[in-house]
């Protein structure tokens, strides 16, 4: 892509521009991988454009993020967290700028909501705020301020949700989960401080098998861990009490794109009644439909279970799809950093994170 | 991005210069690469006569952008692109591109270079070289990490300055579809050091020799056959002094390999690093450029896959069983797709077609009934109603009619037309200009322009064949996209002097090297039929026993038989 012109320049000088280039790069090339890491990237980049850029209106602001988000987005289709950063970063940008307006002339900090309920739209109370305000210092404060908020709060996932574990896991539990999820590890690791005898069953997760990695983790935390192949879920299911699993991105009907292989975890669940929870931080929430299992998915490396080398390789055709859609009525429950909520609930959080216009990027 | 160390490895080009003159420069050794972008090889005519061999589109894009992207990712940052073909195109492409930005890259024009070795000796002239460099062929596809053959490159040279060379191998057994139709190497090479002793890919002869002298040097030893070259060699500085000194050596394998592995005075000493589990290949031959795109479109080269948008400006998505659709392209339901398809942006597919492992470029307008087969269909080409392709490469704006076939193996040329309801057959290679430089083709070129005629129904087709280029009449159907056999090892039959030879001399154990068993049988049932004949004709002709011996024994030479036989 050519950046000749000022228009596409957006008011955004050669070294931001570098800089937003060799990001998109790194995500292309797949060199930045996992939720979190693309997320914190995203957002640090966008804070620095807010704190460097040269913008007349909160308008420019808004269509420059947006710009420049979306080529972000692009760059790595299946990874949804770095649309919802972009997301969130425009909510900010409009909260705060409607904050500094009601604020003009007075000292107090004023609380401005800005969801539109149909109360509001009743009383015609909706707050609105000018889009060619001025970005002056004070607000470009308020939003980095913020997004520096947004990236603590990714860096510290694991001790906000971990509180939640003593209220789901009870003594003589016996919990399955399925390969290795850092949030899941900090949520039963938690439960294990807390002297409960629980027993975990933990599927291995061909082909990548980082069920054992998991399996020793756990056991090296005192937990009673038992390591079985992904065809045994089924089969044990009658004797597990619940299932917790980590999640790739949670959509906005309650569905997850989970790891491959959580599909037949969660359907083995729900023919044997047994609660289906998933632990996920909010920067995962995102505010997109799907119903297939091929809208979100990303087709890996065949390599990871055919060798190249042998000669029939050319008979055969490999398909590694990297997640899986489970759809939202196989899914009991799901712990954020803010608490539980049933999935037929995502849709009201969105509302505090994202606004509708930037729902398409 | 790596960036190599200083480390005394010849001169550093001086990346920052600080402001105050009294200031010590500082001195970075700044990764620089040579791209051979010529292949000095003849197999893609008549898609090469006009354009350059690395612009041709794999997978609808140009080759050198894989290439490029390689070594981008692999933290390159100067790069030495030698054409010696159509230059002026590659110049302009790379202006273009995108990568002009992330690395500096030259474009050197090698006049009167025939060869690889040619053209890196131009380079050499120009002393632009400061430090060890990757060499690599510009239709070169892999997704390595640079950063460890490097690493591994520089450890090497650190504990001996002798190692001049990495050449990176991948695995692949022999008749693998990636291997190109003449590639038969063997590799012989130290099993501790992975110090390769020989390199052997000499398409005429079924022998390979070891001297063993090296086997006392190097006790484990493993000979593979399973090991395809890449084309990605990491080099010293000393290569291209060789190269300048041993001025008669053309191509990179057969000879600067050969040579430095050959060499027991220098002492120079090339490693190996074998790759399983990564991918690297290089385009030889119309085989292993269909082979190739299969393993694009089939991911093996994750990430450089069509749907990241990675290696050009496209803006595909993937589908299950691997099809690859640009914006806005839509394929009718009634169309019959199997898997592995590739459709660029604009094209508009009629009904009821077939769609099998097909690759289509941008603005292709296929017509309904048609049916598409393991083809490549590049940018701008018409193909009409019920029409057949089958295995074959459609240059750019190539018109097909109605209900024609075009058959297997075929390559036609860029704005080649082909009439309604003909048939073009296996292994024929049309274009529409050819300019003959040589007054004595012109008869041939007249024959040629009248079959292409004869074949298309239009005026204007030539019919590219072996004879223009001096070449034998199956050079080109082995160089074509499916071959049909597999790799044939010369017959014994050919080397049978040399044989008969060794026999003569060790008179046992004939049998086991010969390997010929489907003719066994029957030369035993010969060879019994005449000594058969000589004994009765010393019988009949009274003969002394001593005469008959003889007679005998010459029967036994011509056929070596075991001596315990008779």
């Amino acid at each position: 892509a050519q950046m000749g012109d000022k228009d596409e320049k957006m008011g955004l000088s050669s070294p931001i521009w570098s800089k937003i280039e060799s990001l998109e790069l790194a995500l292309k090339r797949r060199k930045i991988v996992g939720s979190a890491e693309c997320a914190v990237e995203t957002l640090q980049l966008l804070r620095h454009i807010v704190s460097k850029g040269k913008f007349n209106s909160v308008d420019d602001v808004i269509q420059a993020i947006k710009k420049v988000g979306k080529r972000l987005a692009a760059a790595n289709r299946t990874q949804l967290t770095i649309g919802n950063s972009v997301r969130r970063v425009l909510h900010m940008i409009r909260q705060a700028s409607a904050e500094i307006e009601q604020q003009k002339g007075t000292n107090d900090v004023v609380d401005v909501d800005l969801t539109r309920t149909l109360v509001k739209v009743m009383e015609n109370s909706q707050e609105e705020f000018d889009l060619k305000m001025e970005v002056k210092k004070d607000l470009r404060q308020m939003i980095i301020d913020e997004i520096s908020e947004s990236v603590e709060d990714i860096q510290r996932v694991y001790a906000h949700i971990k509180v939640y574990s003593e209220n789901h896991i009870h003594a003589k539990d016996v919990i399955l989960t399925l390969g290795y999820s850092t949030t899941v590890l900090h949520f039963l690791s938690e439960a294990g401080k807390l002297e409960r005898e629980f027993e975990v069953f933990v599927a291995e997760s061909a082909p990548s098998y980082d069920g054992h990695k998991m399996a020793t983790e756990l056991a090296k935390r005192k937990i009673e861990t038992t390591l079985i192949t992904d065809s045994a879920a089924f089969a044990m299911m009658g004797v597990v009490n619940k299932v917790i699993i980590g999640t790739h991105a949670v959509l906005a009907n309650g569905g997850l794109i989970a790891r491959s292989g959580a599909h037949t975890v969660a359907a083995a669940a729900h023919h044997h009644k047994v609660p289906f929870i998933c632990v996920s931080g909010m920067y995962k929430l995102c505010p997109l439909f799907g119903f297939d299992q091929d809208t979100f998915n990303d087709f890996k490396y065949p390599g990871e279970i055919l060798k190249f080398q042998e000669k029939f390789v050319e008979k055969v055709n490999v398909q590694n799809p990297g997640h899986d859609y489970i759809p939202p009525q196989q899914v009991s429950l799901l712990i954020t950093n803010e608490g539980g909520n049933s999935p037929s609930y995502i849709y009201r959080l969105l509302a505090e994170y994202y606004d509708v216009e930037d729902y398409d990027l | 991005m790596a960036k190599k160390k200083g480390g005394g490895k010849g001169k550093g080009s001086s990346k920052k210069k600080s402001g105050a003159s009294g200031e010590e420069l500082k001195q970075e050794n700044v990764l620089q690469a040579v791209l051979l972008a010529d292949s000095f090889k003849t197999c893609f005519r008549p898609l090469t006569l006009k354009k350059p061999k690395v612009l041709m589109p794999l997978v609808n894009v140009p080759m050198i952008n894989y290439t490029l992207e390689f070594l981008a990712s692999g933290g390159v940052k100067e790069v030495f692109v030698l054409c010696c073909a159509h230059v002026e195109q590659v110049r302009s492409h790379l202006k273009d591109c995108s990568y002009g930005r992330m690395m500096k890259i030259h474009v050197v024009y090698c006049e009167n270079s025939y060869s690889e070795g040619d053209a890196l000796r131009h380079l050499e002239q120009m002393q632009v070289l400061k430090s060890d460099f990757v060499l690599i062929g510009g239709d070169v596809i892999s997704n390595i990490e640079m950063k460890e053959v490097l690493d591994r490159h520089h450890a090497l040279r650190k504990r001996d300055k002798l190692n001049i060379m990495t050449m990176v191998l991948k695995c692949a057994e022999p008749n693998h579809r990636t291997r190109g139709a003449a590639d038969r190497a063997v590799v012989v090479y130290d099993k501790d050091t992975e110090q390769l002793l020989v390199f052997d890919n000499k398409a005429d002869s079924w022998k390979t020799e070891v001297d063993v002298t090296l086997i006392n040097e190097h006790p484990c030893v493993e000979f593979r056959h399973d090991l395809m070259d890449t084309h990605i060699y990491v080099c010293a500085l000393d290569i291209l002094d060789l190269l300048t000194e041993n001025f008669d050596w053309q191509d990179l394998q057969r000879d600067l390999v050969k040579g430095v592995l050959d060499d027991f005075v220098l002492g120079n000493k090339i490693h190996a690093h074998i790759i399983t589990g990564e991918y690297a290949a290089r385009v030889q031959d119309p085989k292993s450029y269909h082979a190739i795109s299969r393993d694009v479109i089939q991911r093996w080269t994750y990430p450089m896959v069509p749907e990241y948008n990675l290696v050009a400006a496209t803006s595909y998505t993937v589908f299950r069983h691997n099809i690859y659709k640009e914006d806005g392209v839509q394929i009718p339901q009634s169309c019959t797709q199997t898997c592995d398809i590739v459709v660029g942006k604009g094209t508009e597919i009629g009904e009821g077609c077939i769609l099998d492992k097909c690759i289509i470029g941008r603005n292709v307008k296929i017509g309904k009934g048609c049916e598409l087969r393991r083809c490549h269909i590049y940018d701008d080409c018409q193909i009409g109603p019920d029409a057949r392709v089958v295995s074959s490469v459609l240059g750019k704006g190539v018109r097909i009619g109605t209900r024609a076939s075009v058959g297997p193996n075929c390559l036609l040329g860029p704005g080649v037309k082909v009439n309604g309801n003909r048939a073009v057959d296996e292994f024929a290679r049309l274009c529409v200009e050819f300019d003959a430089d040589e007054d004595d083709q012109t008869d041939l070129k007249d024959r040629m322009y009248k079959r292409g005629k004869e074949i298309t129904g239009i005026e204007g087709v030539c019919v590219y064949t072996p004879e223009l280029e001096d070449l034998d009449k199956d050079a080109y159907e082995t160089f074509c996209l499916e071959p049909s056999g597999e790799l044939v090892w010369p017959r014994k039959d050919e080397d049978e002097d040399e044989d008969e030879d060794d026999d003569i001399l060790d008179g046992k154990n004939a049998h086991d090297e010969k390997g010929k068993g489907v003719g066994d049988p029957e030369q035993k049932k010969q060879f019994e039929k005449e000594l058969i004949e000589t004994l009765h004709r010393g019988m009949k002709g009274n003969l002394s026993v001593e005469s008959v011996v003889l007679e005998a024994g010459t029967v036994k030479l011509t056929y070596h038989s075991l001596v315990e036989e008779y």
